[in-house]
């Protein structure tokens, strides 16, 4: 069964994303999806009943570590690649609406 | 000079018949002489910085010296480096200066390398074939019009054109051995965990590995005893011992038992890359290994279940690009990347996350278990490393499915985890390499280059040069 994906479930992502598309990325987008989703689509039979999930291949378990105090970067290389510093924070765009 | 192996160098810089200054000019009259075409490069160091560094090397060289004390090598822009831009092959960190060195990297420069630059990639990793860089888009050395392979392709020209000794790729579904394959040369997946990924930029952490890309197994082998091992800073990195890897060379692999899965020669493998695998098992024969056949029935799902995966992971990692911290706005994330951010955030989006994200990693148990059952009748599994020659540049970026299916071969393996060689076994009519990829068990990588190195001793592809170095 072929599965048309929408521009707006491409929106919806890009915002989920936090990337702005113009119309006509999101109109490419949305033929493109369409093809790589409808091949992914051949999992959707597959029986998976009773089968735990993997989420990582490392061995060890419960890597643990003294809580000692280490060197780490100085605040001035941590900052250095950021465009917009203030006090030796870095300055965002504010979150709540002043009244 | 710089088509001699590691440890013949080394001991050439031991006697004093050459020395890292030699070495140092000679990789950037190379780079020179090529890299305006090849574009292998991101970044190259100061020629003047690099020198001083030789100079310092050729002084202090002692008697015991590691075997890459005073050699050039490069790595792929995915490691940051300290004091040298790192850009993941993306105009979103076209400017960004890394405090630190990953911890692959400092290994070697403490070992005595002398790092040259910054291979050229597929931004964040993003990609089969190196087109998908903001970067000038490398040439194969095989074929000016074809591709490099990828995302490690800057690094597999860089030492198929013998510009440096060897290099350090990254690979989260095959990027270090596809362009190892398609560039004529050795290149190493190692077992997850055998390589400390700190510094590594992030593509999907469940998958991403490091490790190196070199001219022979031999070589390979002496760079794994450096660059493996636990580091603090990653805590998946294991603890088991690294091994003495190179001791493994010259072991005879007689009674060594190969499985070729059935699944691998089916539908969608050229013709002629079929053929390379065929004819190299009668190789592996004739030193005395058996070859059987064994089956992976899910294999066929592969590349849907590693692609879920890998495009969840790498929508999630790729979130901490907020250009507040470093690095621009999200806008200058390639087409490729976006689609990827955005079939990612899909697969892990509220109604679908069961049915995609979560199905794709019960399915990954499955392909295990069954990576498992075929490695308890034998030792190690050959393959194929790509389905496809190099294909001309521009056909594969307006093909976005295409290019995942490039990684059907080495996919799957980043998700069991397990290990696996990549050698030169041949060439198509029209003069394209063809590569052998050997999967091994989790912590093999000895068993590999036994096999790797043998098969080697009897055949002379990786000695093969592109033309354009004749």
């Amino acid at each position: 069964m072929t599965k048309v994906i929408t521009k707006d479930l491409i929106d919806t992502l890009s915002k989920l994303a936090k990337i702005s598309l113009t119309k006509e990325q999101e109109e490419k987008y949305a033929s493109e999806f369409t093809s790589v989703m409808n091949y992914m689509e051949e999992i959707k039979n597959l029986d998976v009943d009773n089968i735990e999930e993997t989420a990582r291949v490392a061995n060890d378990e419960n890597v643990l570590r003294e809580d000692i105090v280490k060197e780490s970067l100085l605040q001035k290389e941590a900052l250095k690649n950021s465009k917009n510093t203030s006090n030796g924070y870095f300055l965002v765009p504010a979150i709540f609406k002043e009244d | 000079m710089l088509n001699k192996s590691i440890k013949e160098l080394s001991s050439l810089l031991n006697k004093k018949q050459i020395s890292s200054v030699d070495l140092v000019n000679e990789t950037y009259s190379q780079i020179e002489k090529f890299d305006s075409k090849l574009h292998s490069f991101i970044t190259v160091k100061d020629k003047s910085v690099t020198l001083k560094e030789a100079e310092e090397k050729d002084k202090n060289r002692k008697s015991d010296s590691s075997v890459v004390f005073g050699l050039p090598f490069a790595v792929k822009d995915a490691y940051v480096t300290k004091d040298l831009r790192t850009t993941a092959g993306s105009k979103l960190l076209e400017n960004f200066n890394s405090p630190y060195n990953a911890t692959v990297v400092e290994k070697i420069i403490k070992a005595g390398g002398i790092l040259i630059g910054k291979n050229n990639m597929d931004n964040w990793g993003h990609g089969a074939s190196n087109e998908n860089t903001n970067y000038e888009i490398p040439h194969n050395p095989w074929d000016m019009e074809r591709i490099t392979g990828g995302s490690s392709g800057g690094s597999a020209v860089s030492v198929s054109t013998r510009m440096v000794p060897f290099a350090v790729g990254e690979d989260t579904g095959g990027s270090i051995r596809n362009p190892s394959s398609m560039c004529n040369i050795s290149g190493l997946k190692v077992t997850y965990g055998r390589v400390s990924r700190y510094g590594a930029i992030a593509y999907a952490s469940s998958l991403d590995t490091v490790g190196p890309m070199a001219k022979s197994v031999e070589d390979l082998s002496y760079l794994l005893e450096i660059m493996a091992g636990h580091d603090d800073h990653d805590a998946t990195s294991s603890r088991l011992p690294v091994e003495k890897y190179s001791q493994y060379l010259g072991d005879s692999i007689k009674g060594e038992i190969i499985g070729l899965p059935k699944e691998f020669l089916e539908k969608g493998l050229d013709p002629e890359i079929k053929k390379t695998v065929l004819t190299a098992t009668k190789v592996f024969e004739k030193l005395g290994a058996k070859i059987i056949e064994v089956s992976l029935p899910h294999f066929i799902y592969g590349i849907s279940i590693y692609y879920l995966i890998a495009l969840s992971e790498t929508s999630s990692n790729l979130g901490r690009y907020d250009s507040f911290r470093y690095g621009d706005k999200r806008e200058l994330f390639s087409n490729e990347t976006v689609r990827r951010i955005l079939l990612g955030t899909y697969a892990l989006s509220s109604g679908y996350a069961d049915k995609l994200y979560k199905k794709a990693q019960k399915l990954r148990t499955i392909l295990i278990q069954e990576y498992d059952q075929a490695l308890k009748k034998c030792d190690v599994l050959l393959s194929p490393v790509t389905p496809s020659l190099p294909s001309k540049i521009g056909e594969m970026i307006s093909d976005p499915l295409k290019n995942l299916l490039e990684d059907l071969y080495t996919g799957t393996v980043n998700l069991v985890g397990a290990p696996a060689l990549v050698i030169p076994a041949g060439f198509s009519e029209n003069n394209l390499p063809i590569g052998l990829q050997i999967v091994g068990k989790k912590f093999g990588e000895g068993e590999l280059f036994q096999l790797g190195y043998s098969y080697q001793q009897e055949t002379d592809w990786h000695k093969k040069l592109p033309i354009i170095l004749k």
